[in-house]
């Protein structure tokens, strides 16, 4: 069997792209048997620790200001994280929560960024239900593209972000879905 | 037997890519960080280096760039393998000197495919040799919508990522100029505000109205609003080439399918005149059409340089049927790229987003042959 190079460090290592209002933190976190999902949403811990993490300014995402091995997030000053898709839905028991066929084009502001992608729901979408009496606090979004409100030709990608539903201050939803794959 | 300087934190990569690159013929040198990857290509310089960006003390980035910066090293081929992956990494892996970039995980056959591509590519004997006077490249077809506007934007981005300077892109097409949207770019001051009668279109005005893009393509862009021309728009034209000249290794020109008086004098005033193609009736038509005027411009043959598009999934006409119809050689082909649509609307270069594609891959290598056109 061929062994794709991640170059993650050792097994169960997850590179995970972190931003805050003002940074963007590449950095490796820890997975084992749970998913990046489980671990943002698990909320008996407000904190994550990151390893080899490198920190970069939203206004020179490019530009490395600054390495550390080891490094301690605050959850709720994290905006979204762009994750790959596995790592975006969460495992075991709470996994059947995240179905559905429709994909709800939305939008929403975090704080110093404009962010738009699409959610899956398994009917209609209920925007109270999704911002305010969600359990989660990372939501999915697929096919997501993020853009600094101060530095709007900073944009970022990836398969999928969590979003911090806590830190959006507008959420928009577009009434038609469409059919997803 | 290539050498390749491996150059990670990682040991299990360095492990992985000892063993990939080994087995695929590559003679390997590893080093476990920035700095000791930099002492072994002084002391013995690799045909190629492949560089972890994120590395504690010096980050693949730095590496990049002191190793292009060494006349020892300034030459070797580089790979950026790392698993930040958005397009400003990329873009600034690229700006620091790094000739390609993948994003990992990777499968070793890739990263092999692309190390031989990189080797296979030419490259200058001695430190890049800049042009004392920019070169002025005009892309143009009477017949829109077969993507001019597409090619001369990625012709820049790759002209910049070629020269590593930063290249002119002008928007001449004062009706429905698009550049800056393919760019994703908001220009405060256009074409319109330079050349408005009565300005001043100096040096500095100039620099004022160019948008600087992070692919190192600065924008003159179209007025966002169709309009035409002022009488004097033409001369304001010919009185910026030669400040553009002097600023910039290319300048590169989209024009609008018309003989206007702008779209005339960046006919004229260009070193290399693409004329774009697609393969389809109508654009062979215009292009039989119109290349007899093209000819009155006084452009040397070998200047003129005719570009097939493969702007569909199925072309209706084979190269050699467009070559013969129109008395010439086609210089370039680019294949047909489903992923357009979607870049463009995003606002991302197609040579940014897809750099592996069919099509960005023929813009780059158009790109280089022009290049060394105007180096012969």
């Amino acid at each position: 069997m061929k062994q794709a190079i991640v170059g993650a460090g050792p097994s169960g290592y997850v590179t995970v792209d972190f931003f805050t209002g003002d940074y963007r933190i590449s950095a490796q976190i820890s997975v084992r048997n749970r998913t990046v999902n489980d671990i943002l949403n698990d909320k008996r811990v407000s904190y994550i620790e990151v390893f080899d993490a490198y920190i970069s300014r939203i206004s020179q995402p490019g530009y490395i200001v600054g390495s550390h091995h080891v490094a301690l997030l605050r959850k709720d000053s994290i905006s979204f994280a762009v994750v790959p898709m596995e790592e975006s839905r969460p495992s075991g028991q709470r996994a059947y929560r995240y179905g559905g066929k429709w994909l709800y084009q939305v939008f929403c502001t975090l704080p110093a960024f404009e962010v738009q992608g699409k959610v899956r729901t398994t009917g209609k979408l209920d925007l109270y239900a999704f911002l305010v009496t969600n359990v989660d606090d990372f939501v999915i979004l697929t096919e997501p593209l993020a853009r600094v409100a101060n530095f709007p030709d900073n944009t970022f990608s990836g398969e999928s972000f969590l979003v911090n539903r806590l830190l959006i201050s507008m959420f928009c939803a577009n009434e038609q879905p469409e059919l997803a794959e | 037997m290539p050498t390749v300087l491996i150059i990670d934190d990682d040991h299990s990569v360095l492990k992985l890519l000892d063993f990939a690159m080994s087995n695929a013929g590559f003679q390997v040198v590893l080093a476990g960080d920035g700095m000791s990857g930099l002492e072994k290509a002084q002391a013995s310089p690799p045909d190629l280096a492949i560089v972890d960006v994120m590395m504690p003390d010096l980050d693949g980035y730095e590496v990049c760039r002191r190793l292009r910066a060494d006349p020892r090293t300034a030459n070797i081929a580089i790979i950026v393998l790392t698993a930040r992956a958005q397009a400003v990494d990329r873009e600034t892996a690229l700006k620091a000197g790094a000739d390609d970039y993948l994003v990992k995980p990777v499968m070793p056959e890739d990263l092999i495919r692309m190390a031989q591509e990189v080797l296979a590519r030419p490259r200058a004997a001695g430190p890049v040799v800049e042009h004392p006077q920019g070169r002025f490249v005009t892309v143009f077809s009477l017949r829109g919508g077969i993507g001019v506007t597409s090619l001369a934007v990625n012709l820049a981005v790759a002209f910049a990522h070629l020269r590593k300077k930063e290249v002119a892109l002008l928007d001449l097409n004062f009706l429905s100029g698009h550049v800056a949207l393919m760019l994703n770019l908001k220009a405060h001051l256009t074409l319109a505000n330079l050349l408005e009668p009565g300005g001043k279109a100096d040096e500095q005005a100039l620099d004022r109205c160019l948008v600087r893009h992070s692919s190192g393509v600065r924008v003159l862009a179209a007025p966002p609003q169709p309009m035409m021309p002022a009488p004097d728009s033409a001369r304001g034209v010919e009185h910026i080439v030669p400040l553009l000249k002097g600023n910039f290794p290319y300048i590169v020109t989209d024009t609008a399918p018309s003989l206007d008086a702008v779209t005339r004098a960046a006919l004229t005033a260009c070193d290399v005149l693409i004329v774009v193609v697609a393969a389809e009736v109508q654009a062979l038509h215009t292009a039989i059409a119109s290349l007899p005027v093209l000819k009155t411009l006084g452009h040397a043959d070998e200047d003129l340089w005719l570009v097939l598009n493969q702007n569909t999934p199925q072309p209706s006409l084979p190269e050699q049927m467009v070559s013969k119809a129109l008395q010439r050689p086609v210089r370039a082909q680019i294949p047909y790229e489903p992923a357009l649509p979607q870049a463009i609307q995003r606002g991302v270069p197609l040579i940014l987003d897809k750099p592996r594609s069919p099509m960005a891959i023929a813009i780059a290598r158009l790109a280089y042959q022009i290049d060394r056109h105007f180096e012969s």
